[in-house]
């Protein structure tokens, strides 16, 4: 138990890395790419609810440590992200199909935003920094998170279905002895 | 029975948040929060040069990578050979004080530290992105809001916008939020006891720098050099900004302005240099 704990944390440890220090600097909107908000929904259909919640305060804590946003602003917003996409999963999107995994991202991806931004207009009144949902910048950085996570989301669900039978396909095989 | 088990779990968690979020506040959880950035900033070093690595590479196409990078050397020589004239310039004016001031004597007020950038724009500043970096040193290395930081070249990038005790967080010198006291060069040929003219730089847009608030009278050229004129405190006279590459003079107007190209190419930064105040 102890050896997996250490395995979380040093998976945690790498993943908030390639976030703040790899993805951080691409190019061509690719910095835009949520990869924790992406893995948290993955650990969320495949592992629970309750592991999801651990990794989204591992996670939150290493960016917030980073970060120079008010501290907690990570930590909140991943968490109640993986609240509400448990809400998702258990109430609407109850298979682990394709099309699931891409309408949770979305919507996680566009609560998190939101969520993200209001706490930042929030804790930084009275000497705001930023303007709340403010310009063409949040909409644009807004359009390529979109884009970029339901594409890797995509990616790694058929590289998990190759590997794994916990994942639904997308289509289902018809019988070949059938008639 | 599960459900119930569920909802006190959430609940633990959410209590575990407020906990963090509080024993952070009151300066608890500093040590666990220091050996976290500490553990992550030489991995975050790695990681950010094979970043900046791709995006260089994929922003030059590969049929005219002999003739950038021939570019790119004579570019960078030029960029040496201005911060080379601006500091000689800056020699010479402060040799002919000295000879008016016999008693006077000359102090090196800076040190520099040496630092590695890990991240770029998004963590650090999410609405203005490419606008910020972060660096892997902080207070416990003496820095502090307000310090200058220049490439390899000498050039100035930007300054320190705020600094935790293992990371910095940098405006470059093209954000909004990075205002500089700065002073137009003469150049050669101009009467050496004419007043350098003097305003404040600022970022537009994140690609250039305008200088604002220049009296109308000063006589400003394109291809003057731009270098800060040492009214800051934190701030060394003589670091070169850019180059003027328009000028904005219209005559009923009280103020005049100059657009400036900064000289180093902040896209490919990687290590910089932060000048930290000599302790006494």
């Amino acid at each position: 138990m102890y050896l997996k704990i250490f395995l979380y944390l040093i998976l945690i440890y790498i993943l908030a890395v390639a976030q703040i220090s790899f993805i951080a600097t691409l190019p061509f909107g690719m910095s835009n790419f949520n990869l924790m908000l992406v893995c948290l929904i993955f650990i969320l259909m495949l592992s629970g609810f309750r592991l999801s919640l651990w990794w989204a305060l591992g996670a939150g804590f290493l960016l917030d440590t980073y970060s120079f946003s008010p501290f907690g602003i990570y930590l909140i917003s991943l968490f109640l992200m993986v609240l509400l996409a448990n809400f998702l999963l258990a109430n609407f999107f109850t298979d682990r199909s394709l099309y699931s995994f891409l309408a949770l991202t979305f919507f996680s991806t566009i609560f998190y935003s939101f969520l993200f931004y209001l706490l930042a207009y929030i804790f930084s009144f009275p000497e705001i920094k930023i303007s709340v949902l403010g310009g063409k910048d949040f909409w644009l950085a807004l359009g390529f998170q979109l884009f970029f996570n339901l594409l890797f989301v995509s990616l790694l669900f058929y590289i998990i279905s190759f590997v794994s039978k916990r994942l639904k396909p997308v289509f289902l095989e018809r019988s070949s002895n059938k008639f | 029975m599960l459900k119930i088990r569920a909802k006190n779990n959430i609940f633990v968690l959410v209590a575990v948040v407020g906990l963090l979020i509080f024993l952070h506040f009151i300066k608890v959880l500093s040590p666990l929060e220091n050996i976290a950035a500490r553990a992550i900033n030489p991995l975050a070093g790695q990681f950010y040069s094979v970043s900046t690595s791709l995006r260089v590479a994929l922003s030059e196409r590969t049929d005219k990578g002999e003739l950038l990078a021939a570019l790119n050397d004579l570019q960078a020589e030029i960029n040496q050979i201005k911060a080379e004239n601006a500091r000689l310039k800056a020699i010479k004016e402060e040799n002919e004080k000295l000879r008016q001031y016999l008693k006077f004597s000359t102090k090196n007020e800076f040190d520099f530290v040496l630092a590695n950038i890990i991240s770029r724009g998004t963590l650090a500043n999410p609405v203005n992105r490419g606008q910020s970096l972060i660096i892997d040193k902080g207070t416990a290395d003496g820095l502090i809001s307000g310090l200058a930081v220049v490439n390899n070249e000498g050039t100035i990038v930007g300054k320190i916008a705020e600094a935790k005790e293992n990371v910095a967080e940098i405006y470059l010198s093209t954000g909004s939020n990075c205002k500089l006291a700065a002073a137009i060069q003469r150049s050669q040929g101009e009467p050496e006891d004419a007043n350098k003219t003097v305003g404040i730089a600022e970022g537009e847009l994140g690609l250039t720098i305008r200088m604002n608030f220049i009296p109308q009278a000063e006589e400003i050229k394109v291809g003057d050099i731009a270098v800060t004129s040492g009214l800051e405190k934190s701030v060394p006279a003589g670091l070169i900004i850019g180059e003027v590459i328009e000028v904005d003079k219209t005559s009923n107007e009280v103020w005049q302005r100059a657009t400036i190209e900064p000289l180093a190419n902040l896209d490919e930064l990687t290590i910089v240099s932060v000048f930290r105040p000599r302790e006494n």
